[in-house]
């Protein structure tokens, strides 16, 4: 019998790679605003694989999630992912969009450090 | 003055080489002078005329044939010896190794078969595997996850 973390893990991991579009909102709104750290660590890495716009938005732009969110070990896990995608583009687009754009202060410090940390590797 | 000089000296070389040549032919047993490449060949090439000479080195090629085949003799047998111990060496080590696997009870655990069936059952079965939930719809994705969540 699978245990419980790794049910969800594959459930993440399914609505990373499916093919319909809802799945992001799922992931949004179920995984990220989870209360379990791991939980929104998994949620994370499965929009930034997806490597869509709206996945992509989701873990850039959006306070508290993705890069931006409170736990250390969450955002430098999406920062990582980030950093391991093979195209780049989409995600650099977003962080620049976070730089110029009329973001919160935190938000835009942080797509600087990413964007930064991108284009060295 | 001169010339006649030159000429002098090209008769008296003339008659030099001349000496020469009847004196390799006198040295060499080569009756008929036959050369290769500008040089006279000996007798030994040529069968001698003596006939003792002839029988000596005849009897002499036979010796030594015949001490070269027994040591080719005694070679051929030291390997067949070390051939038919290599068998009977291979032979005995069969034999034991045919007693040890008579000894030998083989017997397929079940705990195995029963653990490897449910391998594939469960890679194929699973409805918690990554492949089966890909493809049900997402409404039933979120539900589960909401549900498991929740627990």
């Amino acid at each position: 019998m699978m245990n419980r973390d790794k049910k969800i893990n594959n459930i993440i991991e399914a609505l990373s790679r499916h093919e319909d579009n809802s799945a992001v909102a799922v992931l949004e709104e179920v995984g990220t605003n989870s209360t379990e750290d791991e939980v929104r660590r998994l949620t994370s890495r499965a929009l930034v694989n997806r490597n869509t716009r709206d996945s992509l938005s989701i873990v850039i732009l959006e306070k508290g999630k993705g890069i931006n969110d409170l736990s250390t070990n969450v955002a430098m896990s999406t920062i990582n992912e980030l950093l391991s995608l093979e195209d780049k583009t989409q995600a650099m687009e977003l962080l620049l969009e976070a730089e110029e754009s009329d973001y919160e202060e935190n938000i835009k410090e942080t797509a600087r450090s990413v964007k930064a940390l991108m284009a060295f590797s | 003055m001169e010339i006649k000089s030159i000429n002098v000296f090209k008769q008296s070389s003339k008659s030099v080489e001349k000496n020469e040549n009847r004196e390799n032919r006198a040295n060499h047993t080569n009756p008929f002078g036959v050369n290769f490449k500008g040089n006279i060949i000996n007798a030994d090439v040529f069968e001698s005329s003596e006939k003792g000479q002839s029988e000596n080195r005849v009897n002499k090629f036979v010796d030594s044939i015949r001490v070269g085949s027994m040591n080719a003799f005694s070679s051929i047998s030291n390997r067949l010896n070390s051939v038919v111990s290599f068998g009977r060496r291979i032979k005995s080590d069969v034999s034991n190794m045919w007693q040890q696997a008579n000894n030998i009870e083989i017997t397929l655990g079940v705990p195995t078969f029963r653990g490897w069936s449910d391998s594939l059952k469960e890679k194929f079965n699973n409805p918690y595997s990554v492949d089966n939930l890909q493809k049900r719809d997402t409404c039933d994705l979120r539900s589960e996850l909401e549900n498991i969540l929740a627990v």
